[in-house]
Order: C-alpha cells, then sequence, then structure tokens
C-alpha cells in the first residue's frame, strides 16, 4: 500500500492519456496482458510477477508505465509483445502477471 | 607512461544479440583465448588488440541485459568490473533497439569505469526505419559515441583509439548520471547512512544502497556478513517498506532514457511492415512456425550427415585405418600387448576423435548460421508449449532433434538454453535420443534376430527411447529439478544476414574446443576399454572385462542377457559399434566357420533379443558424448550422474521388456503350440 501513495507525490509523467495517479488504486480499468487479442495496443500498469520477473523485463525494456502493442496471442502458448523496438516472448503465465490498461493506437 | 609494460584491460559488454562477439572478433582478430569463467560453464573469452603502440587486453564479457545478480551472466560482468577493475567499459548498443540497449549504460554508469558507446547495426535500424545520429548521442549523454556496422568488415580502429584515449585520461569522463534521478534517494540515503563503514572494498556504499532496494539477492545476502545483526535488521526493515521501489527505478531509467536520446533519434514511416515482421509472420506461426522448425531441422541434419559423414568415412579410411596398419607392423617386433595398446586402445580412441571433426565442423557451420539470422529463437518460441510438457524449455527442441544425427552436438547446442536447470536437464537426457550409430547398430541386429518382423521392431524401439526421454524428463523435473522455474521471457532479435565471417570464427571456437577437452576423456576411455578386455589372459574371452560380464551374470538374468551380451553392452560405452563386434568375437567363438548372424539367430530367444537391444539404446552412447557432457556441465560430478541415469534407466526398461516378451512369448506359444 505505502508505495502507491508515494508514487502519487512523485514527479514525472506517466504515460500519455492517463492523467490522474488517484486512478490508480481503482484497479479495473487495469486488466490482464493476456486478455489482449493481437493488434492492440496498452501501458503497463503493474507488474505482480515478483522481483526477478520485474528485473528481466526491465532489461528488455518492459516497464511499468511503458507502451506495448501485442503481436500475437492465441488461446495456447506464449504471446509475442513490441516494446520499446523489441520483440518479447512471455510464457501465459507471465504475461497473465503484467496488468496493462488498453490505449487507442 | 610507468605502466607501459601492463595491458590497458577493455571490458565488453552487451545486452544478447546485439553483435557482441562480432566487435569482439574485428577487434581482437586471430589473438584470443577461450577458457571458462571460474567455476562456471560460461565461457570466458579474452583477446588482444594493438593500436598506436599500446597493447589493450580485451575481454568478452557474457551477454547480459541487466546487472542484477539473477543470472551467472549477470553477476560475471559486475563482479569484473568491481573486483579485475578495467581501464575501460565497450558498451555495444543495438541502434535498432536503442532505448532498450541502453538500459545496460545506465547500470554501467553506476560502475567506476569509463564508458565507450559503440553503436552497432545503424544499417538494420535504418531499414526499420530508425535514424540515430551518433555525434548528437555523444553529447547527449556526455560519453563518446563511435558507429559501426560490425557485419562489413570495416576497421574497428576507432573504437580502440576513443578506449584508449579513455583509459588514458579518466578524468575527460563525464557522463550524465542516471542515478541522480532515481526516486527514493531518500530511502537510499538511509541504507546508505547504515552501510558507512561496513561495506568492503571494491562495493560503494551507495550503489550498494541502490542495488538492495532493487531488490539484489546476492548484496542482500552479503550485507548479513557484513553488517551486526541489529543494522542488518534494520535495512531489512526498511527494504520491506519500500518492496515497489524496483519498479520505480526500473521506469525512471528509461525515462532518463527518453529523455536524452529523443534529439538524437528520429523515427520515419512507422506502420509500415518491416521485414522481421514480414518473415514472423510464417516463423512464428504455430503451423507453419513448426514446418519451417522441420524443414530447418532437416536441412541441418541433412547437412551433417550428408557432407559430414562421408567426410568421416573418408577420412576413416584415408588416416586412421593406415596408420593403425601401420603401427601395428612397426610394433610387431615388441610384445603383443604394445601393438594391441597403440593401434586399438590409443588409435582406436584418437580415430574417434579426428573422425568427429567433420560432422560437428559441418554441424556447427549449419547451427551457426541458424542463430545468427535470429531463426533459433523462433523455433524455441514456436516449440515452447509442447517442450513444457515434459519439463524442457523451447530451446531444447532444436539441439534434441539434432541428437538423432549424433549425441555429441545435442549436448553442446543445449548451451543456446540460457536458464541453467533447463539446459542440465536437456544434456542429461540428449542421450535417450537414438543416434545415428545406435541406429546402425538397431539396423544391423533387427533382421538377425526378427527376420521379417525388423522394421516395426526397429520402429518400437525408436518410440521407446522417446517415451523414455519424456517420462524421465517429466520425472526429473517433479523431483531433482522440482522447484523454482526462470520466468519464460525471451527477446525474438531482428533477422540479420550472418556474417561468413563470424560463423566460420564459431564453427572453429567449438571445434577445437571440443577436441581439446575432450580428446584426452574419449582416448583415455579408449585404452580402459580396451585394457579391460585384453588383460590378463590376451583375449576377451578370458578378460577382465569378461569376468565382470561373467560377475554380472546374475544381474543379468532379470534382463535376460547373458554374460556375453553384458560385456558387449560395456564395451560399447566407447562406441556403439564396438557392441556389434564384441558380439562377433564373443559368440563365434569356438564355432569355426559360422556367421555371427547364424550364432545369434541360434542362440538369441527373442525376448533376449529385444532386451539387448532396448538397453544398447538407452544406455550411454558413446564415449564422445560422455566427454561432451562434461564439457558443457563443467563437472564431474553431473557426468556421473548422468552416466547412473542411462545405467539405471537402461536396466530397467530391459528388465521390463524382457518380463513382457517372455511373458507374452509363453502365452502365444501356450496358445499356439498347444497339441
Amino acid at each position: 500500500m505505502s508505495h502507491r501513495v508515494r508514487g502519487t507525490s512523485e514527479p514525472g509523467s506517466r504515460g500519455r492519456g492517463r492523467g490522474l495517479f488517484g486512478a490508480l488504486p481503482t484497479m479495473p480499468a487495469a486488466g490482464s496482458l493476456v486478455q489482449l487479442p493481437a493488434g492492440s495496443r496498452a501501458v503497463v500498469q503493474r507488474l505482480c510477477g515478483g522481483r526477478e520477473l520485474a528485473s528481466r523485463l526491465a532489461g528488455m525494456g518492459l516497464t511499468v508505465g511503458s507502451r506495448l502493442e501485442v503481436l500475437q496471442n492465441r488461446r495456447r502458448g506464449p504471446m509475442l509483445v513490441r516494446v520499446r523496438e523489441t520483440r518479447i516472448a512471455l510464457g501465459r503465465g507471465e504475461a497473465a502477471k503484467i496488468l496493462v490498461e488498453e490505449a487507442p493506437s | 607512461m610507468s605502466e607501459a609494460n601492463k595491458p590497458v584491460l577493455v571490458g565488453l559488454v552487451g545486452q544478447p544479440n546485439v553483435g557482441k562477439s562480432t566487435v569482439f572478433n574485428l577487434v581482437t582478430g586471430l589473438s584470443q583465448h577461450i577458457g571458462n569463467w571460474p567455476g562456471k560453464t560460461i565461457e570466458r573469452r579474452e583477446g588482444l588488440a594493438r593500436c598506436d603502440g599500446t597493447s589493450l587486453s580485451v575481454v568478452d564479457l557474457p551477454g547480459t541485459y541487466s546487472l542484477s545478480s539473477d543470472s551467472p551472466e549477470e553477476r560475471i560482468t559486475r563482479d569484473f568490473i568491481l573486483r579485475e577493475r578495467p581501464d575501460v567499459i565497450v558498451l555495444i548498443a543495438n541502434a535498432a533497439a536503442l532505448e532498450r540497449s541502453l538500459y545496460l549504460l545506465t547500470e554501467l554508469l553506476a560502475l567506476p569505469a569509463p564508458v565507450v558507446l559503440v553503436l552497432n547495426m545503424l544499417d538494420l535500424a535504418r531499414s526499420e526505419g530508425t535514424e540515430v545520429r551518433p555525434a548528437a548521442l555523444s553529447a547527449a549523454l556526455g560519453l563518446p559515441v563511435i558507429p559501426l556496422v560490425a557485419t562489413r568488415a570495416g576497421s574497428a580502429m576507432p573504437v580502440l583509439k576513443e578506449a584508449l584515449r579513455l583509459a588514458r585520461e579518466p578524468a575527460r569522463f563525464s557522463p550524465g548520471r542516471p542515478d541522480a534521478g532515481v526516486p527514493h534517494q531518500a530511502v537510499v540515503g538511509q541504507i546508505r547512512g547504515r552501510l558507512a563503514g561496513y561495506v568492503p572494498e571494491p562495493y560503494e556504499p551507495g550503489w550498494v544502497a541502490r542495488k538492495l532496494l532493487e531488490g539484489d539477492g546476492e548484496l542482500l545476502e552479503s550485507i548479513h556478513g557484513w553488517l551486526p545483526e541489529d543494522v542488518g535488521c534494520e535495512i531489512e526493515e526498511i527494504l520491506r517498506n519500500h518492496e515497489g521501489a524496483a519498479l520505480d527505478i526500473a521506469r525512471s531509467r528509461y525515462e532518463w532514457i527518453t529523455w536524452r536520446v529523443g534529439s538524437a533519434m528520429s523515427r520515419s514511416g512507422s506502420g509500415q511492415v518491416s521485414r522481421t515482421d514480414r518473415l514472423d509472420r510464417w516463423a512464428t506461426h504455430p503451423r507453419w512456425g513448426i514446418l519451417l522448425l522441420f524443414a530447418m531441422s532437416a536441412l541441418v541434419f541433412g547437412t551433417t550427415f550428408g557432407v559430414g559423414v562421408p567426410a568421416q568415412k573418408c577420412l576413416d579410411r584415408t588416416a586412421v585405418e593406415p596408420l593403425r596398419a601401420w603401427t601395428v607392423e612397426a610394433l610387431s617386433a615388441g610384445p603383443p600387448w604394445l601393438a594391441g595398446l597403440v593401434a586399438d586402445g590409443v588409435l582406436g580412441g584418437a580415430g574417434i576423435v579426428v573422425t568427429f571433426v567433420p560432422v560437428l565442423a559441418v554441424f556447427f557451420v549449419a547451427f551457426g548460421v541458424l542463430e545468427a539470422t535470429g531463426l533459433v529463437a523462433r523455433a524455441a518460441y514456436v516449440m515452447h508449449r509442447f517442450m513444457r510438457v515434459v519439463g524442457l524449455p523451447g530451446h531444447s527442441f532444436l539441439p534434441l532433434f539434432l541428437g538423432f544425427g549424433c549425441n555429441v552436438p545435442a549436448v553442446m547446442g543445449a548451451r543456446i538454453i540460457e536458464e541453467p536447470r533447463g539446459r542440465l536437464l536437456t544434456i542429461l537426457l540428449a542421450p535417450f535420443v537414438p543416434c545415428s550409430a545406435r541406429l546402425a547398430v538397431l539396423a544391423f541386429l533387427t533382421p538377425i534376430f526378427f527376420g521379417r518382423a525388423a522394421l516395426p521392431v526397429a520402429v518400437g524401439l525408436v518410440a521407446l527411447n522417446m517415451a523414455v526421454l519424456a517420462v524421465t524428463g517429466i520425472a526429473l523435473r517433479r523431483t531433482v529439478f522440482h522447484g523454482h522455474r526462470a520466468p519464460f521471457v525471451m527477446e525474438l532479435p531482428l533477422y540479420q544476414v550472418p556474417s561468413p565471417g563470424a560463423v566460420v570464427r564459431f564453427t572453429v571456437d567449438k571445434t577445437l574446443t571440443f577436441l581439446r577437452n575432450a580428446g584426452t576423456i574419449i582416448v583415455l576411455l579408449s585404452v580402459l576399454v580396451w585394457a579391460a578386455a585384453y588383460f590378463p589372459g590376451g583375449g576377451l574371452e578370458h578378460s577382465y572385462l569378461a569376468r565382470i560380464g561373467r560377475a554380472l551374470a546374475p544381474l543379468g538374468s532379470a534382463m535376460g542377457l547373458d554374460w556375453r551380451m553384458l560385456v558387449a553392452l560395456l564395451a560399447g560405452i566407447v562406441a556403439k559399434e564396438n557392441a556389434v563386434a564384441t558380439l562377433g568375437i564373443l559368440y563365434t567363438s569356438g564355432a569355426s566357420g559360422a556367421t555371427l548372424a547364424d550364432m545369434l539367430a541360434a542362440q538369441v530367444t527373442p525376448p533376449m533379443a529385444l532386451s539387448f537391444l532396448t538397453a544398447t539404446m538407452l544406455f550411454i552412447p558413446c564415449a564422445a558424448t560422455v566427454a561432451a557432457m562434461r564439457q558443457e556441465t563443467n563437472s564431474w560430478l553431473w557426468t556421473l550422474l548422468g552416466g547412473v541415469l542411462l545405467l539405471c534407466v537402461a536396466m530397467a526398461a530391459a528388465a521390463v521388456v524382457y518380463q513382457l516378451a517372455h511373458l507374452t512369448e509363453g502365452l502365444v506359444q501356450g496358445g499356439l503350440v498347444a497339441p
């Protein structure tokens, strides 16, 4: 809880098209990445998979606030997203832990 | 000039798929030394370069996305910078994914070494619609930026010159400091204050504090050794209250990068479909991708065995055999065991080593090309969900598939698997893939034993091998390899045309490394088995090996194997062909004029034959595979455990097959032959 509150006092912008940080605790706006069909674009809202996953994703360009595009998402098997000019394959379990909000392209 | 004799130490750093090894080859030329990092299975490559009369020692650090402590690659890189204190770091960045490449820079700038940024793949970036201006980037970041098209034979001189300049005048290095803007400065200050005075060299308290806040596992363990207990607990308390800080820090680094890079980069024609996107429509498609993968594997397979095997046979005929014949003649005056030792033991083993060269070389060329193009990553992506079922990562498919040709490249190919457990599991399971040598034994023996039923029996045995591989994989993943699984997150790099120089380099390196590491082991094992089969009597039937076989006979009876078959299995450890040769000696001795086929058909019942073939197919494939396992695991213990696993599985499977076959035979005979 504490870090969300702290987040509101931070300077800097959290992506375009989303003004209020105060809206963040009301989660329903953010869905899991696995639910997004191919072709959709979204902004990452939260990473729930623990530190190791977050650290790996950060190294490949995926952090809270980054915009991504779903390149491939079939019902089974890993999915493919593009973030910061990098194509990243994600297991479904991993993708489920990435909460995003769809953003118009 | 006082340190003129000491070469300038340069660390080459970069994320995976940025063309780092190509730059390394370009910089160091032929003066390379390849070893392993102490206690690790990761290669350490080091080379010498000269520039303006000064020599530079260049260390190629393992490719890594960031500098946390989650993977051995990351730990090696940061430990190198902290402990070996390189004079300068050369960071290779991929211009086609610049922001992401610079994430590593934000981490490097927190460490005590000046950094030269090499901008690679500018042509690729352009074809993807991204234009990067090196001069503007240099101004924005406050550090030297050198553009390079590493796939072209351009000179690496500007890189070396800049590195040397920075190494000589480190004071000139004054880059922007991304960590100054990192959030939670107050918390970092609190932790740092508590660490002050306790942190040993070469660590710096500020860096340790920030890394702790990022949740660095290795440092979290270390500080308990450094700090009094109460201080350690205080720090843990602070960290517990700021668990989400790592996410904020990562985000702020990218904000820093975006802010700096914006003026140096422009994107044009976004929305146009790039070459990689077009190719990926096929290569990552769940059906077409798998089809492409099979075509790819067939191609590697075909070239390896279409070119490699004839070359192997030719080498055997023109070099190894004449040499052996010559040795036998030259040593004919000496004691008979000497000629046997040299010709059969030593040269037998050396022959195996030498004749492996063409197969391995062709395999590595094919594999190197596929990896450099980016296709191997796609193969892993489309196979992931299938391999997952047997507890293996998607990357393991290609090496395992190639195991049908030869298990040695299968074991060596496992190094494309990043996750250590997945890599180890693949190495342990690779010998269950029936290689061509075993398939040859199968093709030779099944007609003798089963006549017209040979084909279904052979197919059944191959299927049994695959089933055993799957079951063993699942069993190991649930027991020994149980627990934490590394997250499946993988980059699919942009497609590239491989550089011939890099592929040749890769092939030569890998083949030589195998020869060096495996040569001794193969020859020793060959000599050992030869000696056991020769002494003390001078003939196989009265040898130690035969005695071992007879001593194991009670054990063999559960599998329906007599001592001669056990001896053949043991002899087959060196090379599977030896198993047939041994059977030939043991079954035809005393029966002059009879062929092996006659004797086997007369003395071996179908259940016995099935059991023997099952054991042959599942037991240790050959000395070279053992040597490859030793090289890739860098551990005799794992090699031994792998051998024991094969032994146990082979024995168990043979016993089950024998008992079932025996039972079935009894039933069939009972039903058919009954009066």
